[in-house]
């Protein structure tokens, strides 16, 4: 009870080794580290978690819009053409429109 | 519910879904619902929540049960601490008028029970991990009460816990069996968490005042 507070980062980055397979903790990880300023780690997480669950439709976007913010334009249209599909085999079409329009943006 | 509960209880309209075993906090300043509290506080009684809606109240509520008066000041008003006790349904609403107060509503309710099919189902794995992860982001903490409230349902606890949209509460106080409730609200869990973080500052900030309101 009296162990110091651990920090949301540590307490996801937990979650993350306990249950590797969960890909919204790992997701909260990703967005926990590009909202806190490291994009290197929220980099890996993202990639991690689009190479193990590539359908986690959510992560697409993020990413893209963290490496269009970095000026890596060519890697965002990769990964936005990899949402676009994996939303369209989903059904998504919200995520889809959203992923498609940031594409045409940056195009 | 074992217990005889009143057919006919006063209704309190809020902009909150109360859920059994849920902890709701009030202050009670308007006089109407001051007599409401004194009265409830000497037959024992339990009132009504009913979530507001722009025209009208909902048809399904959850009674409260007074746990404690907190405190009460030289002017009438109170502060209280009540908990989510027993779903009802609405049958019928009637106005009771009093000279020089605004009216009170009360309801004639029959309460609604869960179907008996597994009463306490297992815990769906997909929800803990949802929520224990949705609590930590928006909490920054572990979530302590599944532990502390065993006998607690599930899906009331995480509903009640989580600054989810006021619809959706509702929607897991009306579904009438454990799994159900479980299920509907592992859906509601897997739309809602991505977009936690992307507006961050306004669910954190809600989630400070733990999500109940004041009258």
């Amino acid at each position: 009870m009296t162990n110091p507070k651990k920090s949301r980062r540590q307490l996801l980055e937990e979650f993350v080794t306990k249950k590797p397979d969960d890909s919204f903790s790992r997701y909260g990880l990703a967005m926990e580290c590009m909202n806190t300023g490291d994009a290197k780690s929220a980099d890996e997480h993202f990639r991690s978690l689009l190479q193990n669950d590539p359908a986690y439709v959510p992560a697409y976007l993020m990413y893209a819009q963290m490496l269009v913010r970095e000026s890596r334009q060519d890697e965002a249209r990769q990964i936005l053409n990899s949402g676009i599909s994996a939303a369209s085999q989903k059904g998504d079409t919200h995520a889809q429109s959203e992923l498609e329009s940031l594409l045409t943006e940056i195009s | 519910m074992g217990v005889s509960r009143p057919d006919r209880i006063s209704l309190f309209p809020l902009d909150v879904v109360l859920l059994p075993g849920a902890p709701l906090p009030l202050h009670i300043f308007e006089p109407r619902y001051r007599r409401m509290v004194n009265r409830c506080l000497e037959t024992q009684d339990e009132f009504g929540v009913l979530l507001a809606m722009p025209r009208g109240v909902v048809r399904v509520g959850c009674t409260a049960r007074i746990v404690e008066v907190l405190n009460r000041h030289s002017d009438g008003r109170m502060d209280i601490l009540t908990v989510g006790s027993a779903p009802f349904r609405v049958l019928e609403l009637f106005t009771v008028e009093t000279p020089n107060e605004e009216a009170l509503v009360e309801g004639h309710v029959d309460y609604l029970e869960d179907h008996s099919q597994p009463a306490d189902p297992p815990h769906n794995p997909e929800l803990v991990e949802l929520y224990e992860t949705c609590h930590t982001i928006i909490f920054g903490d572990y979530p302590k009460n599944l532990s502390t409230n065993p006998s607690a349902r599930l899906s009331y606890i995480i509903a009640a816990t989580l600054p989810l949209d006021l619809l959706w509460k509702q929607r897991i106080l009306e579904l009438r069996s454990e799994t159900d409730r479980q299920e509907r609200l592992t859906g509601y869990l897997r739309e809602w968490a991505p977009h936690l973080q992307k507006r961050e500052k306004t669910l954190r900030q809600a989630a400070g005042g733990n999500g109940n309101g004041l009258n």
